[in-house]
C-alpha cells in the first residue's frame, strides 16, 4: 500500500470534517466534531430517562458505574459495552449471507485452482458482507467501512500477488499469519455445509459485538452515534466517574491522548515465550494474551488446535473468536466482545487514540497484525510475512513521539543462527507499528 | 581456495549443508530447554517498565535512553543542517539502490538491473527470491535467499564496466550457507572481494571472502564456537562484524577482523555485550550501543577521534553505513514536530543531511551504491525514496 496522509480520505458514514484528520492534530477538530455526537447523545438519554435497565456490574470493575439509561449526562468516552443480543434483524441479515454463500457453493467449487480470474470470483463468493445497525462487517475481514466489492478486492489483489510470489518460490519467510490466498482457499476447501457453519459462527460473533462497534467509531472516529442507541443497548455500560481510573477531568466527550496518563501496560513481561514453529506466531500471541496470574501458561500446541492452526498460518477471525471464548478478556469489565477492526480509515492520531483507550479504559491486550518488513522491524534479517503480535503497552513519551509496547513471539535466532536473541517485550515508535499495521494486506486487528 | 561457480548453473547440489545449518541453529537459539518453557528474560540492561502486573500501572515509568553514557564518551556532537541534493529514486514499491548509471531495483522477491539504461538479464534462481542488493564501483551484486532458508543464499555478481557475470552459492569454494550477512569490500591490492558466511571445520560458522578479480575464495575468520555474527562492514581503515552468543540475552561484540591474519579483537569503545553497529576510520571506530534490551531499536552511537570519544547521539540500531568515505546512519525523531534524519559523521563533524518530509516518521538504513546514497523515508509528510551524489 502506498501510503499518503494528505489523501487518506475516510469512506461515507464518517463525518465529512474528519476527512481531513492529521496525525496529532486530528484530536482538536475530533472534540469538536463529538460535542455534536454528545449532544445526540444527551437527547437520546434524556428521552430514554425512565426506562428502566436490568444491567448489573456487580462484581466487574466497573460496578461502581451506572447503566448508560441510568445516566443524565453520561460521558461516553468512558462507555463499554458488552456482549450484544442477537437481534430478529441480525438473525435475518446473518441467514442472508450465510444464504448467500450457499447458492455461490456451485461457483466457488469451481472457481477453486490458482488461476488470477478464479482468484477474483473466489474474493467475491467467500468475501460477503452483512449490515448490521448500519455497521457493515466482512466475512474474513471484519468491520470496515470498505464496501463488499472493495473488501473482496483487497482480498482478491493481496491472493493473486501472493500466488504470483508462491509459483516463483519468491514468498517472504512466513511466521504463521495466513495470506491471502490461503485464507480463500481455506474456505473454499470447505464444503457447502461446513462453509455454511462458519460463516454463520463469524457472523454471529460479529452481531453480538454491534454495540461495541458503534461505540469504538464514536469515541474513537467521532462518528455520532443513531437514534435510540442508547435504549437499543442496554449492554453499554458507563463509568460513574469522569476517568474510570487515574483521576482527572475530560474536558471533551471524545477524550484524546491528553486525557491519558503517561504510561500504561497490561500483562506481565515474565508472561512471554518465543513461538516453536515457524507458522505459529498466531498460537504464541495467544498463549501469551491468555497467561495472567489466574490463568496459568497453555502450550502452543493447545493454542494451536483451538486456533485451527495449520502449516499456512492463523486467521485474524480465528485469534478473536479465541479470545472471546477461552479468555476473560472479553468481559464488560474489560475490552467487551473482541471484534476484527478494519484500520485503514484510521488517521494515525486515531490509531494511537484506539491504542491508549484500550491499554488504558478496556484493560486488555490487543492483537497487533502487522507486516513484518525489514523496514518495520530493522533488526530482522530478513523480510518475512504478515505477523501477529500482543498489544500491551503505550507510552506517551513526553521528550518525544508516542511510542507503543508489544509482545513479539517471532524469535528469528531459533531459525537462523545468523541473529542475536531480541527480547520478547519491545517498545518502540507508534508510528512503525502504525505503518506496519496498515501495510499489511487485511489492514485490520483483533480490539 | 576455489571458484566461483558460473551463472547458468542453478543452485542444486546443497542439501549437504541443511543438517550442519540445522544443528548450528539448535545450538545457537539455545533450544535444549523444556517444549513451550517461557523465554527467560534476563536483560543484562536495565527496563523501561517498572512493573510487571496484570492491570495497567498507574504509575509512571521511566524509559528512553540517554546519550553520553558511554565511560568513553567526553564530548557531544551536535548535527548541522547540510542537505545533499537529493533527487527521487523510484517508485516506493521497490527498493532501490543506485550509483550513477547503474540502479539495482528489488520488488516482491524480484530484482532488476539497469545500467546505462539498458535493463541487464539475470540468471532467476529457481526457488529463490531476490533478497539484498548491493553496490560499489565496480560490482553490482544481487543476494538471492531460498524462501524458508533452508538452502544456501546465492549471489549474482556483474562486473559494471564488462557486464561479466559470476555466481557465487553453495558450490562455491568456500560455500555459501543459509542466510546470513553480506557484503563488498576491498582487500590492499584493491581487488574487490565479496563477504559471505560459510561453515569451517567443525561446522564453524565463518567469515568468507570471495576475490571477484582472481575469482578466488578463503575463509578470512571464524567465530568461536556457541556464537554466531552478522552486520559485515568494511572500509578502508578495516573489517568489523557484530560478534554474539547463543545465550538469552546474545551478548553482542563488535570485532574488528585483521584480513590478513584472521585474527579477531573487539572494537574499543562499545558497552560490554550491548554492542551492535561498528565500523573503522582513519580517526578511529564508530560504534553504538544498546542502552535497553527492550527498545532494541534505538542505540547510543559514538566515534573515536584522536582527541577522545564524541558522543553522536540516539540512532537507528543496524543503520551504521560506510558510504563514500563517510559514516551514515539513521535517528527516529526525538521530539514531537521533528523529522527523521540521515546523520553523516566525516571524522571531524555531524551533520543531518537528510529529514523526512514529515513528523512523525521513520527512515531505512541507507544503502551505499559506491559514490551515491539512498534512502526510503515514511512519515506523516508523506513517503519518498531518495538519493543523492556524494560530494
Amino acid at each position: 500500500m502506498t501510503y499518503s496522509p494528505q489523501n487518506r480520505a475516510l469512506p461515507g458514514g464518517t463525518p465529512k470534517a474528519a476527512r481531513t484528520l492529521l496525525g496529532s492534530r486530528a484530536r482538536t477538530a475530533l472534540s469538536a466534531l463529538a460535542v455534536t455526537a454528545l449532544t445526540t447523545s444527551l437527547l437520546t438519554t434524556s428521552l430514554l430517562a425512565a426506562s428502566p435497565v436490568a444491567n448489573s456490574a456487580a462484581g466487574s470493575p466497573l460496578a461502581s458505574g451506572t447503566t448508560a439509561a441510568g445516566l443524565s449526562a453520561p460521558d461516553l468516552s468512558q462507555a463499554v459495552a458488552g456482549r450484544s443480543p442477537i437481534t430478529p434483524a441480525a438473525r435475518a441479515e446473518i441467514d442472508r449471507v450465510v444464504g448467500e454463500g450457499l447458492d455461490n457453493s456451485a461457483r466457488i467449487t469451481a472457481a477453486r485452482g490458482t488461476k488470477a480470474a478464479s482468484t477474483d470470483i473466489l474474493a467475491r463468493a467467500l468475501i460477503r458482507c452483512a449490515t448490521f445497525e448500519g455497521q457493515r462487517y466482512c466475512l474474513g475481514l471484519g468491520w470496515t467501512q470498505a464496501d463488499a466489492t472493495q473488501a473482496a478486492g483487497r482480498i482478491a489483489s493481496a491472493a493473486r500477488s501472493a500466488r504470483l510470489l508462491a509459483r516463483g518460490a519468491k514468498a517472504p519467510e512466513t511466521t504463521g499469519d495466513l495470506d491471502a490466498a490461503a485464507l480463500l482457499d481455506q474456505r473454499a476447501a470447505l464444503t457447502a455445509k461446513q462453509r455454511a457453519r462458519v460463516d454463520r459462527r463469524e457472523l454471529r460473533q460479529a452481531a453480538a459485538s454491534v454495540a461495541k462497534i458503534w461505540l469504538l467509531r464514536h469515541q474513537i472516529q467521532g462518528m455520532a452515534l443513531p437514534k435510540g442507541f442508547l435504549a437499543d443497548h442496554p449492554e453499554v455500560r458507563v463509568p460513574a466517574t469522569a476517568l474510570g481510573r487515574g483521576g482527572g477531568e475530560v474536558k471533551d466527550p471524545v477524550k484524546t491522548a491528553a486525557d491519558y496518563p503517561d504510561q500504561g501496560h497490561v500483562l506481565s513481561e515474565e508472561h512471554v515465550n518465543d513461538q516453536r514453529q515457524t507458522y505459529w506466531c498466531g498460537p504464541t500471541t495467544m498463549q501469551m494474551i491468555a497467561w495472567t496470574k489466574k490463568s496459568p501458561m497453555r502450550t502452543q500446541r493447545y493454542w494451536a488446535k483451538r486456533l485451527r492452526t495449520t502449516t499456512s498460518g492463523t486467521n485474524i477471525t480465528d485469534m478473536v473468536r479465541v479470545i472471546n471464548n477461552k479468555t476473560d478478556w472479553d468481559k464488560p469489565g474489560r475490552a467487551g466482545t473482541y471484534v476484527v477492526l478494519d484500520i485503514s480509515d484510521l488517521a494515525y492520531g486515531q490509531w494511537t487514540l484506539l491504542i491508549r483507550r484500550h491499554i488504558w479504559d478496556y484493560r486488555a491486550p490487543m492483537v497487533f497484525h502487522p507486516i513484518l518488513l525489514k523496514e518495520f522491524y530493522p533488526y530482522l534479517d530478513d523480510d518475512a510475512s504478515g505477523h501477529y503480535q500482543v498489544g500491551r503497552g503505550y507510552d506517551n513519551n513526553p521528550d518525544g513521539p508516542t511510542k507503543v509496547s508489544f509482545f513479539e513471539p517471532w524469535n528469528q535466532q531459533r531459525f537462523d543462527p545468523s541473529e542475536p536473541f531480541i527480547e520478547r517485550v519491545q517498545l518502540r515508535s507508534a508510528y512503525k507499528s502504525y505503518r506496519a499495521n496498515q501495510e499489511h494486506f487485511l489492514h485490520n486487528m483483533g480490539v | 581456495m576455489g571458484t566461483p561457480r558460473t551463472a547458468d548453473r542453478g543452485p542444486g547440489g546443497q542439501r549437504a549443508w541443511v543438517g550442519a545449518l540445522v544443528l548450528l541453529a539448535g545450538l545457537l537459539s539455545g533450544c535444549a530447554g523444556s517444549p513451550d518453557a517461557p523465554s527467560g528474560k534476563a536483560s543484562a540492561a536495565p527496563t523501561s517498565a517498572a512493573s510487571s502486573t496484570d492491570a495497567a500501572s498507574a504509575e509512571p515509568t521511566s524509559g528512553g535512553s540517554s546519550t553520553g553514557t558511554d565511560p568513553g564518551a567526553t564530548t557531544e556532537a551536535t548535527p548541522e543542517t547540510a542537505p545533499l541534493s537529493w533527487t527521487p529514486a523510484g517508485p516506493l514499491r521497490a527498493t532501490v539502490t543506485a550509483d550513477g548509471d547503474t540502479t539495482i531495483s528489488i520488488s516482491g522477491g524480484a530484482a532488476h538491473l539497469t545500467i546505462d539504461g539498458a535493463q541487464v538479464p539475470l540468471p532467476k534462481p529457481g526457488g529463490y527470491a531476490a533478497a539484498e542488493a548491493l553496490l560499489d564501483r565496480d560490482y553490482a551484486v544481487i543476494v538471492h535467499q531460498e524462501k524458508t532458508e533452508s538452502q544456501p543464499g546465492s549471489a549474482t555478481v556483474i562486473e559494471r564496466a564488462s557486464g561479466k557475470l559470476v555466481l557465487v552459492d553453495g558450490q562455491s569454494d568456500p560455500p555459501t550457507v543459509n542466510g546470513g550477512p553480506w557484503a563488498l569490500g576491498r582487500d590492499p591490492e584493491g581487488h574487490a572481494l565479496l563477504f559471505h558466511a560459510t561453515f569451517g571445520a567443525k561446522n564453524a560458522y565463518c567469515l568468507a571472502a570471495q576475490d571477484l578479480v582472481t575469482d578466488t575464495g578463503r575463509v578470512v575468520w571464524c567465530a568461536p564456537k556457541a556464537t554466531g555474527f552478522n552486520s559485515v562492514r568494511q572500509t578502508p581503515a578495516g573489517l568489523t562484524v557484530l560478534s554474539f552468543t547463543a545465550g538469552r540475552p546474545s551478548c553482542r561484540t563488535p570485532l574488528q577482523i585483521d584480513l590478513a591474519s584472521g585474527t579477531a579483537e573487539p572494537v574499543p569503545g562499545p558497552t560490554a555485550c550491548a554492542g551492535w553497529d561498528s565500523l573503522l576510520t582513519d580517526a578511529g571506530p564508530v560504534w553504538s550501543s544498546v542502552p535497553d534490551e527492550n527498545q532494541i531499536e534505538e542505540a547510543d552511537f559514538f566515534a573515536a577521534t584522536a582527541d577522545g570519544t564524541v558522543s553522536l547521539g540516539v540512532g537507528d540500531t543496524g543503520s551504521l553505513t560506510w558510504c563514500g568515505g563517510s559514516a551514515y546512519f539513521t535517528r527516529q525523531p526525538q521530539a514531537d514536530g521533528e523529522p527523521a534524519e540521515l546523520l553523516r559523521w566525516d571524522g571531524a563533524g555531524l551533520e543531518s543531511v537528510y529529514q523526512s518530509p514529515g513528523s512523525p516518521g521513520f527512515l531505512s538504513a541507507p544503502r551505499c551504491g559506491g559514490d551515491a546514497i539512498t534512502i526510503t523515508a515514511r512519515s506523516e509528510g508523506g513517503d519518498e525514496q531518495v538519493t543523492a551524489r556524494l560530494p
